[in-house]
């Protein structure tokens, strides 16, 4: 059975294109969210098994989406999708439980790897 | 002495040149979005995209502190290059090209026109007509202290 | 052979003759820095022969003559290691100068007897090769894991029924942020057992050139439990484990200098071209331009998208357009990739003139690098260059005190100036240091007195760092004596101004005593950055997103949650912090403000404000255009604080760009505050 991967991305482009990579790699998406407040509802309906989750959206930002995920399923299993720079945020995502990261701009082999290894873990 | 072309435009009923070659092109007003720069001297109109620069446009009336009442059809602005900056300068009104002899151009008397003679560069007295040669330099340069605090003062409440 | 020819391998041989001279002279930096080293020397013998050779067939008899000589001192050092004394170090200094000069001559076809007589230094090489030398051979070995025996001890006993493991990480495959990554190891093995140590001791240094470190680990778990828990993040080629008896024997020392050197040569032995900068700056400015219609495309496919779903052009169109936004950023990146140079190509130029002003002020100056693989934007580390001669001109000059006063204060008589370079979220920071006199506020404060670039009334007010700051006020110049070395009239001002054109800042601190730092903090690229968009009474700015930490939608129902006032003063509290909460429209002198919008959380370091604006329209690649001929003191526009450039939009009008630092600044001096 695929994985079941949660996208959340408030760049429409961003989500086509992981989308686009993860299901030319037998991913399964159940889901895109736009913003941290979005994630945690499509999470809490589909418990997908892994979630890329963007950092710098509106309404309600990543980290804070992560930490709420975390608290509702200790188990999530969520890599953080950063922009170059936000080693700060990294580091507070990976202390309060984010399984890894990417950062943007990412090659294809990269996502794939990390969601992988997260998925195997 | 030679010749020498002006372009030459109206701004509160009194007529202007520049000298072409600081001219670099003429637009409508209506044709650009420009976008406001807070803070900026009243005189700032604001900034515009210039074929992948950005340069800023002057409204060149309340630069010489001129009362004046913007027919929006007709405004125009004047694109000038001075030290190798684009800068726009809006104007009521563009009228002609005018072709002269350097030498119909005099040294500005200090009451010649309504603005300060810090701006003009000379007089051209040609046919009827008397044409104020501006002095691109000085328009363009920096604000001054008043402006300064004209400027700070609008928004303190 | 035919005159044409010639010419062809005069070039050759001149072009060549720079090469072996500028690794002859860094060699011998190096010696004269560290002391004996043998690959240094091997590799100094190496050039000087290749040279003589050169020299030798294209009939330059003089620099044939004078490399002869070098190599056979280079020999006898070889053979007789700890020999190496500062009369060799200077004679191999005044060789090469004076190699330089015969070069010059051949450049300008100078015949072979008008060149300077070299036999009085021919000699002094005869009189050092006759000489036997012994001395002890020092040890300059650099190593990164190291525990003392102590340390050992202690692991020994702590060991008892754990496992006390070594794993060491070679972050191979990961482009950037290697510390995060590391970081992120070592968040999931410090559940395991007990860190020890890590190498480095600071998890951030694992950046670029130094894409390797290590954890000690004292844990109940099995090694092969702790290797499944890595692989989770990591591949397995990227880690090795060492038990503590290899760490013993030096093993996993040896491990890691293995890896380290790998890196280097890996590095070294990559294939390249020499591009004209030129066309990669035009390259840059396409890319640009490819950038902002890329932005345009998107607009235009957000409005197609909503008018044709039934067209299958449109849907074809709007298909391709991602990949074009796609491959237009991979671009981007790339062509920065191409413009991004290590700073150590700049410091590598100063050791020399370290020594120059040395000799000449008479002071014993030790020069340390860091960061020296820290990459910057080509145009911006080539205007950096002139301000870090200066900096270090100061810092010997007035900064280390002559070696007799500083043994009287207790210090070692030789100075130290260390140029550091480092990344700090999206700057680069580059700092010259000094173990000097540092800086008298008292006297910065009668000399600013005496000038009158400030009141008495003014000093009270200001603080440590702003009073130092004054020295790089126009017209302040705290040196006693106008000598050659600090260039008469170019000050600290030029300093500053210099660094505040490239839309950096200087900033200095000093202890009366202890020695001064100066950092310049600049930006980590001029060109492309990725922003968030939002407006404000109809006008779009566009706001960094390194700036950025998040965005709260504010409206009736949590309006009185989130805002709060404290001392009349509107405040946010964010994550257990307060933070001054700034209205655009106020600052920006826009007109009211709303009570619905959107509080963009920003700042740097600890100082962290709210901004409040109507909308948020999204994030975006945006192109920096620079205001610089307009924005600023005695410009145009004048100073406007809180913008710092301006950008061009999808649809061809202009955004400004919001400056948070100065935002911050404006409201710090309270100058702007907005009382309530």
């Amino acid at each position: 059975m695929s994985a079941k991967v949660l996208v959340v991305d408030d760049a429409s482009f961003m989500r086509l294109n992981l989308k686009n990579i993860l299901e030319s790699e037998g991913f399964e998406i159940i889901g895109e969210g736009t913003n941290g407040q979005e994630a945690i509802k499509l999470y809490q309906a589909e418990r997908p098994d892994v979630v890329t989750m963007d950092i710098t959206m509106p309404e309600m930002d990543g980290l804070a989406a992560m930490e709420k995920i975390i608290e509702m399923d200790p188990q999530a299993k969520i890599i953080m999708v950063s922009a170059m720079g936000q080693e700060t945020y990294i580091k507070k995502a990976i202390l309060k439980g984010a399984k890894n990261f990417i950062v943007k701009p990412f090659k294809k082999e990269k996502i794939v790897e990390t969601l992988n290894k997260v998925l195997a873990s | 002495m030679g010749q020498i072309q002006l372009v030459t435009f109206e701004l509160s009923g009194e007529e202007y040149g520049i000298d072409i070659l600081k001219v670099h092109e003429i637009k409508r007003l209506k044709e650009i979005g420009i976008t406001y720069v807070p803070r900026a001297p009243e005189f700032v109109e604001g900034v515009i995209n210039l074929r992948g620069d950005v340069i800023p446009i002057i409204d060149l009336a309340k630069r010489f502190e001129l009362e004046t009442e913007k027919n929006e059809k007709e405004t125009r602005i004047i694109v000038v290059k001075q030290e190798e900056k684009y800068i726009g300068l809006t104007v009521d009104r563009v009228n002609e090209v005018l072709t002269i002899d350097s030498e119909v151009i005099e040294d500005p008397p200090q009451e010649i026109s309504q603005i300060n003679s810090f701006y003009i560069s000379g007089i051209a007295k040609y046919e009827e007509r008397l044409v104020i040669v501006l002095d691109i330099g000085n328009i363009l340069s920096p604000r001054e202290e008043e402006e300064i605090t004209k400027t700070a003062g609008k928004g303190r409440k | 052979m035919e005159k044409i020819d010639f010419e062809k391998f005069k070039k050759l041989f001149l072009q060549e003759a720079d090469e072996q001279l500028e690794v002859m002279e860094k060699a011998v930096m190096e010696l004269e820095e560290n002391g004996e080293n043998r690959k240094v020397i091997d590799e100094f013998f190496r050039m000087a022969h290749s040279l003589k050779g050169s020299a030798g067939s294209m009939g330059y008899s003089a620099i044939a003559d004078l490399t002869h000589q070098m190599e056979n001192v280079l020999d006898k050092l070889r053979n007789n290691p700890g020999s190496l004394n500062d009369d060799i170090t200077d004679l191999l200094f005044i060789s090469i100068d004076t190699l330089k000069h015969l070069r010059e001559n051949v450049e300008k076809d100078i015949p072979e007897e008008e060149n300077p007589d070299i036999q009085h230094i021919l000699e002094r090489f005869q009189d050092f090769i006759s000489i036997e030398t012994d001395g002890k051979k020092k040890a300059n070995v650099e190593k990164k894991i190291q525990l003392t025996s102590q340390e050992l001890k202690n692991l020994k006993e702590k060991a008892g029924e754990n496992n006390v493991l070594l794993l060491c990480f070679e972050l191979i495959q990961q482009q950037e942020m290697q510390s995060m990554m590391a970081f992120l190891v070592l968040n999931n093995l410090k559940d395991e057992g007990e860190i020890v140590k890590t190498f480095p001791h600071h998890l951030e240094e694992v950046e670029g050139d130094l894409p390797y470190f290590s954890i000690l680990i004292c844990t109940e778990k099995k090694e092969e439990d702790l290797v499944k828990l890595v692989e989770q993040t990591l591949d397995r080629e990227e880690f090795k484990v060492f038990p503590l008896e290899d760490i013993e024997q030096g093993k996993a020392s040896d491990y890691f200098q293995e890896i380290k050197e790998n890196f280097s040569r890996r590095d070294e032995s990559r294939d390249s071209i020499r591009v004209d900068i030129e066309k990669v700056d035009q390259l840059m400015k396409l890319v640009g331009e490819l950038v902002i219609d890329k932005e345009r495309l998107l607009e235009i496919s957000k409005n197609i998208k909503a008018n044709s779903r039934e067209n299958s052009e449109a849907q074809a169109l709007l298909q391709t357009i991602p990949h074009v936004d796609f491959i237009a950023t991979e671009l981007h990146e790339s062509v920065m990739d191409i413009r991004m140079y290590p700073v150590g190509s700049i410091f590598k130029r100063f050791p020399r003139l370290v020594r120059d002003i040395s000799k000449q002020t008479g002071k014993d100056i030790h020069l340390e690098f860091s960061g020296e693989d820290t990459e910057l934007d080509r145009t911006i580390l080539q205007e950096v260059f002139d301000p870090l001669v200066h900096l270090l001109r100061n810092a010997i000059d007035h900064g280390i005190e002559a070696p007799s006063q500083r043994e009287k204060s207790g210090k070692p008589s030789r100075g130290t100036v260390a140029l550091n370079a480092w990344q700090e979220e999206n700057n680069i920071v580059i700092e010259v240091k000094d173990d000097g006199a540092g800086i008298d506020p008292e006297k910065i404060k009668t000399r600013a007195l005496e000038k009158g670039l400030v009141t008495e009334a003014q000093l009270e007010e200001m603080d440590q760092e702003s009073i130092l700051e004054l020295i790089m006020e126009p017209g302040f110049s705290t040196s006693e004596t106008v000598n050659d070395l600090s260039g008469r009239g170019v000050g600290m001002d030029v300093v500053r101004t210099n660094i505040e054109k490239l839309d950096g800042e200087v900033e200095i601190s000093s202890e009366k005593g202890n020695g001064t730092s100066i950092k310049i903090v600049l930006p980590l690229t001029l060109a492309i950055v990725q922003a968030l968009m939002v407006r404000e009474k109809g006008n779009d700015y566009a706001i960094p997103l390194s700036a950025i930490f998040e965005t709260i939608a504010v409206n009736g129902q949590n309006y009185k949650e989130v805002i709060k006032t404290v001392k009349n003063r509107e405040v946010v509290v964010w994550r257990d912090q307060v933070i001054p909460l700034i209205r655009l429209s106020e600052f920006f002198l826009l007109g009211d403000s709303h009570q619905e919008g959107f509080l963009i959380i920003g700042g740097v370091k600890g100082r962290m404000m709210a901004i409040m604006v109507e909308a948020v329209i999204g994030e975006q690649e945006i192109v920096i255009k620079s205001l610089g001929d307009f924005l600023g003191k005695d410009k145009l526009f004048g100073e406007i604080p809180g913008i710092s450039g301006a950008t061009i939009k999808g649809n061809g009008e202009v955004a400004l760009i919001l400056d948070i630092q100065g935002i911050l600044k404006s409201f710090k001096k309270g100058g702007e505050a907005i009382e309530r």
